[in-house]
């Protein structure tokens, strides 16, 4: 195991790159292997390289490494400029589940997921919405019942990214029957290969069957062990994993690979025979994202600068405008992609896949670019809708009066 | 490029927020709008007597010794409490002789402009002017007339950006300038006309326009983040406290939102004004673009963020004795004196070498 920490960043930039052109695509014998097994190599070698969950205790199959975020920022937007496949899992699992587990998981549990988790052995997904448990997720009704043969499950999630295709859900359950709303919940791991289990991809609006689910469960049950934290502590769980979630969505290397992207675009496209980055309008608002990634990098480069002098906390407050700024810069870089695909981005997307901020980067042709018309949408919407961001930065940040709501 | 305050920085910030909130209050802002006063010589002193005359004015000639970077946080705390007289332009113009002037002009003007017994100002073309004549090989200043100069009324030396890319200082002592008051809708920066004799420039042998306008634009993204940041907290205020059908106004989502997107437009773009500070104090000539874009941007979404409170307030906003007038037309003068947001998107471009 390497220890970069000391070097010089410079250096580990240019070793980064060097990883990606000689890491992929992958040699000898593991090139034979099926796709999905070929990422799981692939970060494998990209831990024991030091690249990859840097510092995730080494017993866990981590770098070991202390925090360093400037590192893993340089790091990420190497790889995002190249085409190694470190987006190919999704983030549920290394990004937001293995930090809370390092939280609040118990030894037994950390050395059962977390290593599988990082070389994507366990592919996850998050059991959070019900259909009458959107915003207001604290109604969840779910229920998880502790039997003998360990917890009985029954009910429904929705909108769960990946249920189809993950082998393992994370998510949270009614376990106490006699405590109302979040006070009532747990939070429990669910192995998809589960009998009972139905994961039923919903068709999005623009066509794709590869994505969002509904997931059934009908006496499902689970190992008593499967509980993260103690019964009705569940809520507490949540917000860890939300907590690196937010964080993950400030990842602005993928913005600005993808700011790139769309300025290529412009320089490629043609208007009245000159390219359209040519154009006053065009320009105008080039310049006017630029300005709203750069916030987006530079409120990151703040909360690095803030951690590297013990005082990360100082930015909490500022942090909380991150995916709506995410959002806003997603949005805008959709509509003026739209605009210079003019009449391609009117026929269909092929094969369309949701083109969300994790592989928007790789979009070159113009009926990717169609297709995240319709993919920047989701942003508003995962993770907490922007106007749930709103009451948020408007009740703990600005101090408003709570809005009305409901019982608890 | 460590993107974080020193304790020393913070602590200045820290003073001359507590300075200003108790000195700087609207009711003194409200002078300069309500009465002929062009200039607080009460006020000025006691800016004087802290020291923020000379903010970026090298030691050895009595200023602070200080950066870019403290005086953006500097002038965010001006924008904050709408403070009248342009001291911004003071500290650019003690910033521009420090760094360009020969040893001459720094030793004769600096003292005087550091302790503050000597007023300077900017004088700086406008925008339909000043695009094809930085590019012009003119030897001699261009103009014999510029429009837009504030504090000109009681400057003792100006800093006149010229038409060929270079910078020249004029002494009121030395030769006949004539001024004439424009009437201002920023009363804490009024304008006036300048009438003068061009061959009384002395040039700044040591520093380009270019370096020059950079500094002043940072200095005014900054005014406008202060002003924006205030602005919010002020509504918020209010939203709390105003009530309707039997709540705070506040507790209504659609109020609730409103402030969050202000919130998110005003405090997420501090970073834009920071970056250029720090850009210029490590090498002036490589923070054009960062200043460009940082004007552009925090002008043009703390401009709305001025409107929608008024909005906000409702009809009380809208009058004379609302206090969100002093910080709207604050983010008005930053907005559009030495070109808007639009100017600096394209100057952006063009610096980033986006193909034309």
């Amino acid at each position: 195991m390497k220890d970069l920490s000391q070097e010089n960043y410079d250096v580990m930039r240019s070793k980064a790159r060097d990883f990606c052109a000689t890491s992929w695509p992958l040699s000898g014998p593991e090139a034979d292997l099926p796709f999905r097994e070929q990422v799981i190599c692939w970060q494998k070698h990209a831990i024991n390289a030091g690249f990859l969950h840097r510092s995730v205790p080494a017993e866990y199959g981590g770098g070991g490494m202390a925090p360093d975020i400037r590192a893993e920022m340089i790091i990420k937007r190497e790889f995002a400029e190249s085409d190694v496949p470190y987006l190919e899992s999704t983030p549920n699992g290394p990004q937001f589940l293995v930090p809370a587990l390092l939280e609040c998981g118990t030894e037994t549990q950390n050395q059962k997921y977390i290593e599988r988790t990082l070389t994507g052995e366990f592919d996850w997904c998050q059991g959070y919405s019900e259909p009458n448990a959107g915003s207001d997720l604290a109604a969840l009704s779910s229920r998880a019942e502790l039997t003998n043969d360990g917890w009985l499950i029954n009910g429904q999630k929705i909108w769960t990214s990946n249920a189809h295709s993950a082998n393992m859900m994370f998510g949270v359950f009614r376990t106490e029957k006699d405590a109302k709303r979040h006070r009532g919940v747990s939070f429990l791991i669910v192995p998809m290969d589960t009998p009972g289990i139905l994961a039923r991809p919903i068709k999005t609006m623009h066509g794709s069957v590869d994505d969002i689910c509904e997931v059934f469960f009908d006496d499902v049950i689970v190992p008593a062990e499967n509980i993260v934290g103690e019964r009705g502590d569940g809520w507490r769980v949540t917000r860890s994993v939300l907590k690196y979630e937010r964080l993950w969505l400030a990842d602005t290397s993928v913005v600005r690979v993808q700011f790139n992207r769309l300025l290529t675009l412009a320089e490629q496209t043609l208007r009245g025979g000159r390219p359209a980055i040519t154009d006053p309008h065009i320009r105008q608002t080039l310049s006017e994202i630029e300005a709203w990634v750069r916030c987006q990098e530079l409120l990151i480069e703040r909360l690095i600068a803030a951690e590297s002098h013990g005082a990360g906390e100082q930015l909490d407050g500022e942090m909380q405008f991150v995916k709506l700024l995410a959002t806003k810069t997603q949005d805008a870089v959709a509509q003026l992609a739209f605009d210079l695909i003019a009449e391609s981005g009117l026929l269909a997307p092929k094969g369309a896949e949701l083109t969300t901020l994790q592989n928007l980067p790789k979009i070159v042709s113009e009926r990717r670019w169609a297709n995240a018309f319709f993919a920047s949408l989701a942003n508003a919407l995962g993770g907490g809708t922007s106007n749930m961001q709103r009451n948020a930065i408007g009740e703990n940040l600005l101090g408003l009066p709570r809005d009305i709501r409901g019982a608890g | 490029m460590d993107l974080w305050l020193s304790e020393d920085q913070r602590l200045i910030q820290e003073s001359c927020r507590n300075y200003l909130d108790a000195e700087c209050q609207p009711r003194v802002v409200r002078q300069a709008y309500d009465t002929d006063l062009t200039f607080d010589r009460r006020l000025w002193a006691g800016i004087q007597e802290v020291g923020a005359t000379g903010v970026a004015i090298p030691e050895q000639f009595g200023g602070l010794g200080l950066g870019m970077m403290e005086l953006a946080l500097l002038s965010e705390e001006l924008g904050r409490h709408a403070t009248p007289f342009f001291l911004e332009g003071h500290n650019i113009a003690g910033l521009a002789i420090a760094l360009g002037g020969s040893p001459k002009q720094r030793d004769k003007l600096l003292p005087g402009l550091a302790s503050g017994d000597k007023v300077a100002t900017l004088a700086m073309l406008t925008m339909d002017r000043s695009r094809e004549q930085t590019t012009r090989s003119t030897p001699s200043p261009s103009a014999d007339r510029l429009y837009f100069v504030p504090l000109a009324d009681v400057a003792d030396l100006f800093v006149v950006e010229l038409g060929d890319g270079r910078v020249g200082i004029l002494e009121r002592d030395g030769t006949e300038v004539e001024v004439r008051a424009l009437d201002s809708i920023d009363c804490s920066r009024k304008f006036f006309e300048i009438t003068f004799d061009p061959s009384a420039i002395d040039v700044l042998p040591n520093i380009s326009s270019d370096v020059l306008s950079s500094a002043a634009l940072t200095v005014l993204a900054a005014d406008a983040f202060g002003a924006a940041t205030r602005l919010v907290e002020e509504t918020t205020v209010y939203a709390k406290t105003r009530r309707q059908f039997g709540f705070p106004i506040g507790q209504f989502q659609s109020v609730k939102h409103q402030l969050a997107e202000l919130a998110l437009s005003a405090i997420s773009t501090r970073g834009l004004f920071w970056d250029a500070a720090m850009s210029f104090d490590n090498d002036p000539r490589a923070s054009l673009r960062s200043a460009s874009m940082a004007k552009a941007h925090i002008t043009q979404q703390s401009m709305y963020v001025a409107r929608q409170s008024v909005e906000l307030h409702g009809g009380i906003g809208f009058t004379w004795e609302c206090d969100v007038q002093l910080f709207f037309k604050r983010i008005m003068f930053d907005r559009n004196y030495l070109g808007t947001p639009e100017f600096h998107r394209e100057r952006c471009a063009t610096l980033a070498g986006w193909c034309k």
